[in-house]
């Protein structure tokens, strides 16, 4: 559905996107995980055709100029920064851009309808956009992207600034949309929405993607092994002992052990865990730490993203 | 074409519910027009005259006839009286001048009318007293008093019979006076002798034509095609500079609101929407230039319903009101494109065009400024707006004299189009 080859843009001595390739299946709900700055409003502006890259090839459904009107009817887009009229309601706001479209009559009515009662604001159409919560301005964001029936979805930093119900709502209208056949390119710096909501992420650094794959499939590669720590029981046994029964449980003997508090990687945490059991080696405590897009993320950037 | 109408209609509901910028657009003009049109004396009365307070210690016919005179001149408001209702005294009315309640005042003392219409002897001369304030009117008021005065004269000459009984007159104190030189006295007898024989034999009508006769030497000719077409009150000269004031708020609104699409974002759903560049810019022009035809016309129409203001020439109205409508919305796009930020554009708005509104008459009237600034007021839009709505109104321009104003007005616009829609289409989203 969109296919980006090596992709450049600069804004004077900034090199904003570094040679970005990606291929977004139809029907994908792709992710562009980065710190702020890396790059992806910059991505997605130029997938959008707002802005021009300075070299590399774009094609969104066969066409190679995502400025062309027909190209840009299949595209919805949820800005970064909410793009609504304060002083227009609920319903203008939709309405207006609509009419843009050429939507008229029925059809309009129908589109306005949808769009409201998927963002969950059809009770307050007739509000003025100033009196809303952020929330609810992000949900009227989203739902103004959809009044056109696009089949591709921009939606960039769609949770920036939102509540966790308003939150938990727009998970749920993406996964509807998603469900619908909606092609989804979903930006954000949040790793737990990127795990949840897509089907496959771009880690992005400085312009660059570092990785690109299932969740599953980059944690494999970059996430590193599980760590298991627990408390033992066994507490009359010597430290040899303990040492030697724990080797022969699982198998491995590359673990700490410190005052009955063993440390182990693994790529199988769960099965030490029942082999320990078998074993008959008892646990006070057990922890389970399994790697995820953060430890992706920090194995690959060297930094954390949350600490951005 | 619907796509730009949809625009345009966006942006005025919007503005529908913007109560400051419709302030500046609706409600501040129109405060302009009645308050500047009712200090410079509304539709009559007296407050856009000379106000001259008048004390006269010698109630002779002379001195009658000379206030009078006063009385009927366009230029004055003559008060006798002051506000209590007391007949002016010389200390009266010089208090009134200095606290600043009137202009000037002027005592005709005793003994003027005596001399007045004397030939040989000296008079009493009149006292004018003017507030140093006022130094712009003082010239004015010198031309006035000096044209009455004069007008005595001529009243004297251009009468035979009155002339005639002045010489006797004189010809009979000059044989009671004593201590004159006898020579002065006998040219002065031989003089009046012969201009009582000249004015005794004269028909009453030939003096009209005499070299005395002021209208002889000076004719007053209209200035305007017809004698009805000049403003017949402030309001037909301070509704047309109020028009220009409703448009510069337009221009700063609706340039804002380009800005803002930008700034808060709406732009890029407009520039990911199937409209091009210049369907946006059409419609958001198409806003400003609505409202400004709108504002202008409905100005006019309550000068008209309020003050009775005219249209002489309806369709060199809507042409005045359409080019004026177009110069702005060029300009507000020139400014949208200059300006990165709405502080950036209401700035500049302020620092260009508010000069250029002022040079160009929106706030003094062009015929009170000196030479040099009238001829830099033609870099104004303002002076060609207010130009184009006066020569409809009240001076009776046909078209084709309308053509100039209206035509610097579109060039004006359409250039601002031009380097407005240049810079904006350079503009990141």
């Amino acid at each position: 559905m969109i296919q980006a080859t090596e992709l450049h843009k600069s804004f004077g001595q900034l090199h904003a996107v570094r040679g970005i390739s990606l291929e977004i299946r139809s029907g994908e709900t792709f992710g562009l995980l980065g710190a702020n700055g890396a790059g992806k409003s910059t991505t997605i502006n130029l997938l959008a055709g707002l802005m021009e890259p300075d070299s590399g090839q774009i094609v969104i459904d066969g066409s190679t100029d995502p400025t062309r009107r027909e190209v840009r009817r299949q595209i919805g887009i949820a800005p970064q920064s909410l793009a609504l009229y304060e002083d227009l309601t609920a319903e203008e706001n939709i309405r207006f851009l609509g009419k843009l479209y050429g939507l008229a009559g029925n059809k309009l009515k129908e589109r306005i309808e949808y769009s409201l009662t998927l963002s969950g604001l059809a009770e307050r159409r007739k509000e003025l956009v100033t009196q809303f919560s952020g929330g609810m301005k992000r949900r009227l964001n989203l739902a103004a992207a959809l009044v056109h029936e696009p089949k591709v979805l921009f939606l960039d930093e769609p949770t920036v600034g939102v509540d966790p119900q308003s939150r938990n709502r727009l998970f749920d209208n993406i996964r509807e949309l998603a469900s619908d056949g909606i092609t989804i390119l979903y930006t954000t710096h949040y790793m737990e929405e990127a795990e949840r909501l897509c089907d496959r992420v771009a880690i992005m650094e400085q312009g660059q993607i570092l990785a690109l794959d299932r969740v599953d499939g980059l944690i494999d590669q970059y996430g590193g092994l599980a760590v298991v720590e627990a408390e033992l029981k066994n507490g009359h046994l010597d430290a040899a002992q303990q040492r030697s029964s724990l080797a022969a449980a699982i198998g491995k003997n590359d673990f700490q052990l410190e005052a009955n508090k063993l440390r182990l990687q693994s790529k199988e945490p769960l099965e030490d865990v029942a082999r320990l059991a078998q074993a008959g080696i008892g646990l006070k405590t057990l922890r389970l730490e399994r790697p995820d897009l953060e430890t992706v993320f920090l194995n690959l950037t060297g930094r954390r993203l949350r600490d951005e | 074409m619907s796509r730009i109408i949809t625009v345009a209609f966006k942006d005025l509901t919007v503005l529908r519910r913007e109560k400051e910028a419709l302030f500046w657009i609706f409600l501040f003009p129109l405060v302009f027009a009645l308050f500047f049109g009712f200090l410079s004396g509304g539709g009559g009365g007296d407050r856009g005259k000379l106000q001259l307070a008048v004390v006269d210690e010698d109630h002779s016919d002379g001195s009658r006839v000379l206030l009078d005179k006063l009385r009927k001149s366009d230029s004055l408001a003559v008060y006798d009286e002051s506000v209590a209702g007391t007949p002016f005294t010389a200390e009266s009315a010089r208090n009134s001048v200095r606290r600043g309640s009137l202009t000037a005042f002027l005592i005709v003392p005793k003994g003027y009318g005596e001399t007045a219409e004397s030939f040989w002897q000296e008079g009493k001369p009149l006292e004018l007293g003017i507030d140093p304030a006022r130094t712009a009117e003082a010239g004015m008021l010198d031309g006035v008093l000096m044209q009455t005065i004069y007008s005595d004269m001529q009243d004297q000459f251009t009468d035979p019979k009155k002339a005639k009984a002045n010489a006797d007159k004189a010809l009979a104190e000059l044989d009671k006076a004593s201590g004159m030189d006898p020579q002065q006295k006998k040219l002065l007898k031989d003089f009046l002798g012969d201009l009582g024989k000249f004015m005794g034999h004269a028909n009453p009508g030939a003096m009209e034509h005499s070299p005395f006769a002021v209208e002889n030497k000076l004719k007053k000719v209209p200035v305007l095609l017809e004698e009805e077409n000049k403003p017949r009150s402030a309001f037909e000269v301070t509704f047309p500079s109020s028009v220009t004031w409703g448009m510069y708020g337009c221009i700063i609104t609706f340039a804002i609101s380009i800005v803002s699409e930008r700034t808060k974002g709406t732009l890029i759903r407009l520039r990911m929407s199937p409209l091009s560049w210049a369907e946006i810019v059409a419609g958001k022009g198409l806003a400003c230039f609505l409202v400004s035809v709108f504002v202008a016309a409905l100005l006019m129409f309550l000068g008209h319903l309020l003050f009775g203001i005219r249209v002489e020439n309806l369709l060199g109205l809507a042409l005045a009101i359409i080019s004026a409508a177009f110069c702005y919305t060029g300009l507000m796009m020139a400014l949208a494109g200059f300006g990165k930020t709405e502080k950036a554009v209401s700035g500049s708005a302020a620092a260009v065009f508010m000069p250029l509104a002022m040079i160009g008459g929106g706030m003094i009237p062009l015929a009170f400024m000196p030479a040099w600034m009238q001829t830099v007021s033609n870099i104004s839009p303002t002076k060609w707006n207010i130009v184009a709505l006066e020569g409809a109104i009240w001076r009776g321009n046909s078209l084709v004299e309308m053509l100039l104003p209206c035509g610097v007005l579109v060039a004006i616009g359409a250039a601002g189009f031009g380097l407005g829609v240049r810079f904006l289409s350079r503009q990141k989203v």
